[in-house]
């Protein structure tokens, strides 16, 4: 097998590998590479090799290389994906873009950012402030999360319900391509003649190629925020509120939910003020000008009140905002206070539907006997049910998978989808006949065929493996806690 | 044995005289069919592809000037009899439907709710919603929208082999598999015939003015940034030339300047603080004249729409720039047209960087009319590529065609492409030859 005579020369690979990069350019001992074989999903794979790039030439030179000794080779931005994308499933190369990590332009005239694709998501925000503008998908993990691994994930964040998420502020890729080949897809102006390959590329999980630069869309930063905090006797009321607020034609920046037992958590931990017996709390965030934005939270505040909202704030000051939001941001830690471990899942439903599928979850979180939190984007549909369980009990760890593959088949059920933001990965491909047929993959298929023919480019990943139906219980080494 | 004794299509027959208004580039189709169902068209498809022969696609017919004359016309599917309604629920905000529905019909069953589809293409009412996301066409109010990219969520297509495949689905939010959506948007049924799409939509903006203002050339490149960096946020920014001017707003702002026209919608309040902010803007950049129109101005913006197309045997340019040289690309569009003897009607979409230019030569088209456009075609894209952008002839008299690649040179992508193609559509049985690189 090709992977065990690669392991067999491991001193010559390295010594080509250094050539490349340099000798600090590459980490191959089992100390280093241990470190480099997970990232925030539970899976883990050891690479071969973890190497730095700095350059594109030294990413295609990288990817000639493997192609060369036929190993496969991994992208990797920060390491906090929730799918398994930077895991080196089939060993190989991990190449990580971290010290590809420069802001090239903040292009302020034509309201665009060239960016590396190393680039901490948050940084660019901030190299752009400056200027009145922001780059605006921003991930709970905004901090950490780069902007590569961002456009490989097509990543959003609680503000996408207004402005959208990664793909549609991702105007332009330089690209190296499996056989080594480098392209450069869009740019600053629009409209670019032939197949949207940018739009191709965004979201396709490191699986066609390595993007080596990235050009961004930056738009104005509002002028005015406005958040209101409602809370609910129940989630079907919220949830009502929410329908309402859509109904009346605001489209919020962000429209977050909470269920009762992360209220609980969170009243454990950094108590944010939720009563614990409330059973929804609603978080409601608007932009737009000064003059409108009292006025629209009046009419939030009206629809919540209408929708039996027990009691509704409205920050006054910047710090009264940051507290309604601290609750939401705490969430998953307070989570975490209350568990020994938690299985974050993704999935996207209509609207309309999300009372009926928390009740179907809950009825899972009884049937199976794990509690179940949720915290989620209630405006566009993408729940983040938290599993909680004990990671050291093998057969609750087992239970828990089977729970999420079981709100994924309640997600497609309803019409929704299997990853509103995470993605695929190696942690749900087994599922993606749960909501794409044969004929789907295999256009799907075809696309991976036409850029990656070898299959060296992260693969095991997006596709179902080879010779499985529909598995209902996902694929899983021993879990670890995360 | 003859292909129409085994199909069993709703309207399958074959050509004559009679349809030359069915003629691709004048080259007319052999036969014709208009499928009542996925089914039909899949059908269809799946006999030309082992046949080898070639299927071009036809919706409302609004854009079949786009690409190069095709490589083979064997069947023209009329897509006009799928346009059901799939599932339309207000409260998601999301219609999923067929793909021969017209922009129309769906924009009246939408605005009951208070809602749209934003996408506002020229002929919009007649075009449909596939020949829309095929041609990928866009209106002003892509400032504020986006493009056929940041709004199709789901789609499901006919592919080459006649096996009918779907990507993405029918929520907003969805990263499952790769995005298949943006292959197909603008890929002029290549790889697929959309036959059902899920787009995201929109609430109506509460509110809604437009301001009309003439500028002179500099004014207006100031007046575009300093609203272009503002939070204003304008629905729609478009400038005109004199002659464009009169046909859509039928106002005049004066020799070498444009008329710069701003759609501006929000709540009561956002719209009051918006119309007083641009017109202190506007002045201060400038403007010779501002004129202020209430409400949604839908058959002023209609036209606006409109004027991006060509009519008869018109020549449409699509210029697209980073968007702080979309005044200097009118500029120097009016400079080449002027140059060529050619009268132009320009138009620019101010905050998308995209602008076009009608022309029409005076008496008619003739070898040296041909011969000015063709060099006015080549210069004016060498300098949209060293603008870092493109140029794109959308419409083009067939003649005009066989002088000017319609496309441009798409550079070292052109592999990719290729390669998508032959895996897509290895036989060439979709619009061959109508795309990029004759692909």
């Amino acid at each position: 097998m090709a992977a065990t005579s690669a392991l067999s020369a491991k001193p010559e690979l390295v010594a080509e590998l250094e050539a490349i990069v340099g000798e600090a350019g590459v980490l191959w001992n089992d100390y280093d590479l241990a470190l480099y074989e997970y990232d925030g999903s539970i899976d883990k794979s050891r690479p071969l090799a973890v190497v730095f790039p700095t350059s594109t030439q030294q990413v295609s030179a990288l990817v000639r290389l493997a192609n060369r000794w036929n190993v496969p080779y991994t992208a990797r931005g920060a390491g906090t994906g929730l799918s398994g994308g930077a895991i080196p499933r089939d060993g190989g190369l991990l190449i990580s873009f971290a010290r590809m990590n420069r802001i090239l332009k903040i292009d302020v005239d034509n309201l665009r950012a060239t960016v590396e694709p190393g680039v901490v998501n948050l940084r660019l925000s901030q190299a752009a402030a400056p200027y009145g503008l922001q780059y605006v998908p921003d991930p709970s993990s905004q901090k950490a999360c780069t902007v590569g691994g961002n456009v490989g994930e097509n990543s959003g964040g609680p503000h996408t319900l207004r402005y959208g998420v990664t793909t549609n502020h991702t105007i332009g890729l330089e690209i190296v391509l499996p056989d080594g080949e480098v392209i450069t897809t869009g740019g600053k102006a629009l409209d670019e003649p032939g197949y949207d390959l940018t739009g191709l590329f965004v979201g396709s999980e490191g699986t066609l190629g390595l993007v080596t630069q990235i050009i961004s869309r930056l738009v104005p930063v509002a002028e005015a925020v406005k958040t209101l905090l409602a809370i609910f006797p129940t989630v079907r009321d919220a949830s009502a509120a929410v329908a309402a607020i859509i109904g009346a034609r605001i489209v919020p920046a962000a429209l977050e939910m909470m269920d009762n037992l992360t209220i609980r958590a969170i009243e454990l931990s950094k108590p944010a003020g939720y009563p614990i017996d409330a059973e929804a709390v609603l978080l409601v965030e608007l932009e737009g000008l000064r003059d409108e934005l009292d006025e629209l939270a009046d009419r939030i505040a009206t629809l919540c009140q209408e929708h039996r909202a027990l009691s509704v704030r409205v920050a006054q000051s910047d710090k009264e905002r940051a507290a309604l939001w601290a609750g939401r941001k705490g969430a998953f830690g307070a989570i975490g206070r209350i568990t020994p471990d938690y299985y974050t899942v993704d999935g996207v439903v209509p609207r309309s539907r999300l009372p009926d599928v928390l009740d179907q979850i809950q009825q899972y979180s009884r049937e199976f006997g794990l509690r179940i939190a949720n915290v989620f984007h209630a405006g566009d549909g993408n729940l983040h049910p938290l599993v909680l369980f004990d990671a050291d009990d093998p057969e609750q760890t087992k239970t828990t998978l089977e729970v999420g593959a079981k709100i994924m088949q309640t997600c497609a059920e309803v019409g929704g989808s299997l990853s509103g933001e995470h993605g695929i990965g190696m942690e749900k491909n087994d599922l993606m006949p749960l909501i794409f047929t044969e004929a789907d993959l295999e256009v799907m298929r075809r696309v991976k065929r036409a850029l990656d023919p070898e299959e060296r480019c992260n693969p095991g990943k997006v596709f179902p493996t080879p010779g499985r139906c529909l598995e209902m219980l996902p694929r899983r080494g021993a879990a670890v806690g995360w | 044995m003859s292909i129409d004794q085994r199909l069993q299509v709703t309207g399958w027959r074959r050509t004559s005289e009679a349809d030359r208004a069915l003629a691709v580039d004048g080259v007319l189709p052999g036969y014709v069919c208009a499928p009542a169902s996925v089914e039909e068209l899949s059908q269809v498809v799946a006999q030309a592809n082992q046949d080898g022969l070639g299927v071009i696609p036809r919706g409302g017919g609004t854009r079949m000037g786009l690409g190069f004359p095709p490589a083979a016309a064997d069947i023209l599917v009329q897509t006009t009899g799928l346009n059901r309604v799939i599932d339309y629920e207000p409260a998601d905000l999301t219609l999923t439907i067929q793909a021969g529905a017209t922009l129309g019909e769906v924009q009246r069953l939408l605005r009951a709710e208070g809602q749209f589809l934003a996408l506002d293409p020229p002929r919009a009412e007649r075009s449909t919603l596939g020949g829309i996301i095929a041609s990928n066409a866009s209106g002003p109010l892509r400032l504020a929208y986006g493009s056929a990219r940041d709004l199709v969520i789901g789609t499901r297509v006919v592919n080459a082999d006649g096996v009918v495949s779907k990507a993405g689905g029918r929520v907003v939010k969805n990263v499952a598999g790769y995005d298949l959506n943006k292959l197909y948007i603008g890929s002029l049924g290549t790889v697929g015939i959309v036959v059902e799409l899920s787009f995201k939509l929109w609430p109506l903006p509460p509110a809604q003015a437009t301001l009309l203002a003439a500028f002179p050339p500099e004014g207006m490149a100031a007046a575009v940034s300093e609203l272009l960096h503002s939070p204003l946020g304008p629905l729609a920014l478009d400038a005109l030339s004199p002659s464009a001017a009169a046909s859509v707003a039928a106002v005049d702002p004066g020799p070498g300047r444009w008329l710069l026209a701003a759609r501006l919608g929000g709540s009561e309040r956002a719209l009051a603080r918006q119309v007083a902010d641009v017109e202190r803007l506007f002045g201060s950049a400038g403007a010779t004249e501002v004129q202020r129109l209430p409400g949604e101005c839908a058959e002023l913006w209609t036209r606006m729409a409109d004027h991006a197309s060509a009519e008869g045997d018109q020549v449409l340019l699509r210029l697209a720039v980073p968007i702080s040289r979309a005044t200097a690309a009118l500029g120097q569009l009016r400079t080449l047209a002027a140059e060529a003897g050619m009268p132009a009607s320009l138009q620019g979409r101010m905050g998308s960087g995209v602008t076009y230019a009608r022309l029409a030569p005076p008496a008619g088209w003739s070898d040296d009319t041909l011969g000015a456009v063709a060099a006015l075609v080549e210069r004016a894209r060498a300098w949209a590529v060293a603008e870092g952008g493109s140029l794109v002839v959308e419409a083009a008299p067939p003649a005009l065609k066989a002088r000017v690649d319609v496309w441009g040179d798409v550079g070292p992508s052109l592999r990719v492409m290729r390669a998508l193609k032959e895996q897509l559509d290895p036989r060439g049985t979709l619009n061959r030859g109508r795309f990029v690189a004759h692909i």
